[in-house]
């Protein structure tokens, strides 16, 4: 018997087998098309934004199992490697004991035969290269690539990863012997091993002629600079025809752009980038039908056919009660616009920005927080990233299963029959819990669970995020012009450089906590990208703010962010002076 | 034949109490004090002690300053020193009640490089402190030499003798990403509610991992090394091996012991970025050992 899953499972996706990356992720919305191109790709984007789901779903095994399950042709022309870093050999930290030019070479070395092996195990997986060509030939020109006698195998490609499984322990051994210096004289290099291998490879093998490969080298920031420069010499290159890289890094910390010479990358002429968070979460933006497309599949993964907006009811109440304030915002608008024709927009833009503003206004003199239920909600909790709206989903799926009394011991459909909706009660539960749980662990454990966070640093951040909260839900019940704010961004960062350092270090602890992100939007003058932060919104509900809709960024001081983290209190004049502008939603 | 001495600096009041048994017990030549520059104002009045028991006993005293942020720089400097100053036959005692593991594991295997064969000693505290020990770990890393083997291609087993920092634990554990966990416990409760705490941080990692668990006891004779072998006893030559020890000080003794038998299991280790000022309180029993050590 199959045991019922909970459909919102939320592992981390290089745990997950090939059939479930392929029944689980959503095709089309994820940047699929730049994934499948021959452009050198950096993904980028936070723990739980979708990075090693993407490049699995690209990579040969899912595409293999997909054009099976689709009775396509196996996709030859194009074919994706995944190349995982985060290994203890990545770890390992030898090299640190050598001067440069060895330790960018050790560094080479194990990274060139990670992505060799990688590369030769996918083609090993490859049932049409298996006949398709003499073995004695073309173990002779690998035995030359290698400039060592490759061992007898069954098929050259095991052959190859023998080799290189033995070289890399050879290296290691050589590496951990007596002298503090060790180095490993037999070292390979991208130009002289890999490059020359992928053209021979594709020589000797016909169906491989047209093939092209996208090498998926995910958690690129776990490797060490040394091999984050040799990977950027080959990308500079652009030398699309055969190989390309895809690199998932995370958002937090810079990897580096530099090459082993010394060169720089160029965005947009050496690669692209594609941030996998999104900063709009509204009903008519593309992560808003990518997390519907998600939690529908999702859904029906476990048979149950229902649209998420209806699985995810908003609650009657909070509806009916929104309803009610838009027709006052409405009158209001009217009053405010008087003349018919150009005047609609303006009363359109005045209900849809205030109707919201006006019912948390009101419910802010209530002794209870509002309701937080609805699928939009959901999407506007995640903060755009897809880990979070799982997280949520997981959570109230488990609190439905519960309430249900059919336990995961049993049938998949006896489960599901139960549950055809997660009711608004329990959504604004789970979600209230989620948030207070937040809370709690930004109070009492970042400074044990996060890097680089010492016990003042952990008192700190949770006293700004705190003022953050004050200072934002003052504005919702009191600000008249842009009452709605849930990000910030920093001014004057160079009127006190020791106040700058000190928030953008605390800053950094958050966003390696995932309790804020950065974003980055066009700026008001032409040409320029400015950053700013959006607090992870699951901290808001507990504290009765508002999550949906367009929302306003405050601009405030780095000196009155800093004054926040010790005081806990973002200062009078900076909250008085404050600029904001309106961000889309 | 020199006989030498090497301790860390602590202010805890077991390193100068510690040294002070040391030198009544042996003749030593020289003491060698390393200590970390990040806690320097913290070990001065300690390591002020430390040289008064040395000049009043016609002992060298060396103070030897390592980089707190830096463990590169702190192993180049202890590997100097030991490579200068030790030589084949010589004795050496290692005291390593307050040295933190990594340094112990690199000052044993400078020793074995230097062929000579360590005495270890560990005064335990007569109780340790408040309501914390350590906290905020610090990013794991491996231990330069003392690595292992490991391939990218194989799934990752992660051999963790548990402690009382939990934190620690889990950063280990979601540094490596390892297919399985396979925990060690120190038996009885010698300090505090040791079971207790053990079945609760246990509980907490079977929740999310799959872990299997044994009991060892650092205090026996062997140092637990024989409750660990029989552990590995199932791990598959095709499983990258990682080993950890947030446990009793001495289990750090079996640890590296079972790494140079077995040496492509490889040594990692979690700092802590914060220790308390009353991480123990006096002196307790004292615990005398020398290296047993072969390859495989």
């Amino acid at each position: 018997m199959t045991y019922a899953q909970n459909p919102f499972v939320f592992e981390p996706a290089n745990s997950l087998p090939d059939e479930q990356i392929l029944a689980y992720y959503i095709d089309g919305h994820n940047y699929s098309r730049f994934l499948e191109s021959a452009r050198n790709v950096f993904l980028v984007g936070e723990r739980g934004s979708g990075k090693t789901m993407a490049l699995r779903y690209s990579s040969w095994n899912v595409q293999r199992l997909r054009a099976e399950q689709q009775g396509t042709d196996l996709p030859l022309r194009s074919i994706g490697v995944y190349v995982p870093c985060k290994t203890p050999l990545t770890h390992k930290a030898e090299y640190e004991l050598l001067d440069e030019w060895p330790a960018l070479t050790i560094s080479e070395h194990f990274l060139v035969l990670s992505v060799t092996y990688a590369l030769v195990d996918t083609l090993g997986s490859i049932p049409e290269l298996h006949q398709a060509s003499s073995y004695g030939d073309i173990h002779g020109d690998m035995s030359f690539i290698f400039g060592e006698d490759l061992p007898t195998r069954e098929t050259i490609f095991d052959s190859i990863k023998q080799f290189i499984r033995d070289e890399i322990v050879r290296t290691q051994r050589s590496l951990n012997s007596e002298n503090p210096e060790a180095f490993y004289s037999n070292s390979y290099m991208f130009s002289a091993l890999f490059v020359p291998l992928i053209h021979s490879l594709c020589e000797h093998f016909p169906v491989l002629q047209q093939s092209h490969f996208r090498l998926m080298i995910d958690d690129a920031h776990t490797l060490n600079t040394f091999q984050l420069k040799s990977l950027n010499s080959l990308i500079i290159n652009r030398d699309y025809s055969r190989f390309s890289f895809k690199m998932a890094v995370a958002k937090v910390g810079q990897t580096t752009k530099l090459t082993k010479t010394g060169g720089s990358l160029i965005a947009r002429h050496d690669y692209i980038t594609l941030d996998l968070e999104s900063t709009l979460h509204s009903r008519r933006t593309r992560f808003y039908d990518f997390a519907r497309a998600l939690v529908e599949r999702r859904l029906r993964n476990v048979s149950i056919d229902v649209d998420p907006v209806e699985f995810f009811p908003a609650s009657v109440l909070s509806q009916h009660d929104i309803g009610a304030v838009r027709s006052s915002v409405c009158r209001e608008a009217l009053s405010k616009y008087p003349d018919a024709g150009e005047a609609t927009r303006d009363r359109q833009g005045h209900a849809y920005k205030y109707t919201h503003a006006r019912y948390f206004q009101d419910g802010a003199a209530q002794p209870s927080l509002p309701p937080y239920s609805g699928f939009e909600m959901l999407v506007f909790l995640s903060t755009g990233v897809v880990g979070n709206l799982l997280e949520a989903c997981f959570r109230m799926f488990e609190r439905a299963a519960a309430q249900t009394g059919v336990s995961f011991q049993s049938t998949q459909s006896a489960l599901t029959r139960k549950i055809t909706e997660i009711p608004s009660k329990i959504q604004t539960e789970e979600i209230l819990r989620l948030s207070n749980r937040k809370w709690k662990w930004a109070a009492d454990l970042i400074a044990r669970d996060i890097d680089g966070c010492g016990s003042e640093d952990g008192g700190r951040v949770y006293r700004l995020l705190d003022a953050l909260a004050v200072h934002f839900r003052d504005r919702a019940t009191q600000h008249e012009s842009e009452p709605r704010a849930l990000s910030f961004a920093i001014s004057a960062h160079h009127s006190d450089p020791g106040r700058s350092g000190g928030i953008h270090h605390l800053l950094e602890i958050l966003r390696t906590a995932q309790l804020l992100y950065v974003r980055n939007e066009a700026g008001q003058e032409a040409g320029q990208s400015e950053s700013y932060y959006v607090p992870n919104r699951i901290l808001w509900p507990v504290r009765g703010l508002d999550l949906r809709g367009p929302h306003a960024c405050v601009l405030l001081t780095a000196s009155a962010l800093w004054e926040a983290a010790q005081t806990g209190t973002i200062p009078f004049d900076d909250a008085r002076d404050e600029r904001q502008w309106e961000l889309q939603s | 034949m020199n006989r030498t001495l090497i301790a860390f600096g602590s202010w805890e009041e077991r390193f100068p109490a510690g040294i002070e048994r040391d030198l009544r017990s042996t003749q030593f030549q020289s003491l060698v004090v390393f200590y970390y520059n990040g806690y320097a104002e913290r070990t001065v009045a300690a390591r002020q002690v430390a040289r008064r028991c040395c000049e009043g006993g016609g002992v060298q005293f060396f103070d030897v300053e390592l980089e707190t942020d830096s463990f590169r720089s702190s192993w180049k400097r202890i590997f100097m020193h030991i490579d200068q100053r030790v030589t084949a036959g010589d004795e050496v005692t290692v005291d390593i009640s307050t040295m933190p593991r990594d340094i112990i594991w690199s000052v044993f295997w400078m020793l074995e490089r230097k062929g000579v064969s360590a005495k270890y000693v560990y005064h335990s505290p007569a109780e340790y402190g408040g309501d914390w020990l350590s906290r905020a770990p610090r990013p794991p890393r491996m231990i330069y030499k003392l690595s292992g083997e490991v391939l990218p291609s194989d799934p990752t087993a992660l051999l963790l003798i548990l402690g009382y920092d939990i934190p620690r634990a889990k950063r280990l554990i979601r540094w490596y990403a390892p297919k399985r966990i396979i925990v060690g416990m120190q038996v009885g409760d010698r300090f505090k509610r040791n079971q207790d705490l053990m079945r609760r941080q246990l509980g907490e990692l079977k929740q999310d991992h799959d872990v299997s668990d044994f009991r060892l006891d650092a205090y026996a004779e062997d140092r637990g090394r024989g409750a660990i072998n029989e552990a590995i006893r199932d791990v598959s030559e095709h499983e990258n091996v990682i080993m950890s020890s947030l446990g009793p000080k001495l289990t750090s003794v079996a640890i590296y012991e079972v790494q140079r038998e077995f040496r492509r299991f490889g040594l990692a280790y979690t700092p802590a970025n914060e220790f308390s000022d009353d991480y123990s309180i006096g002196i307790g029993q004292s615990y005398i050992g020398e290296m047993s050590l072969g390859s495989r």
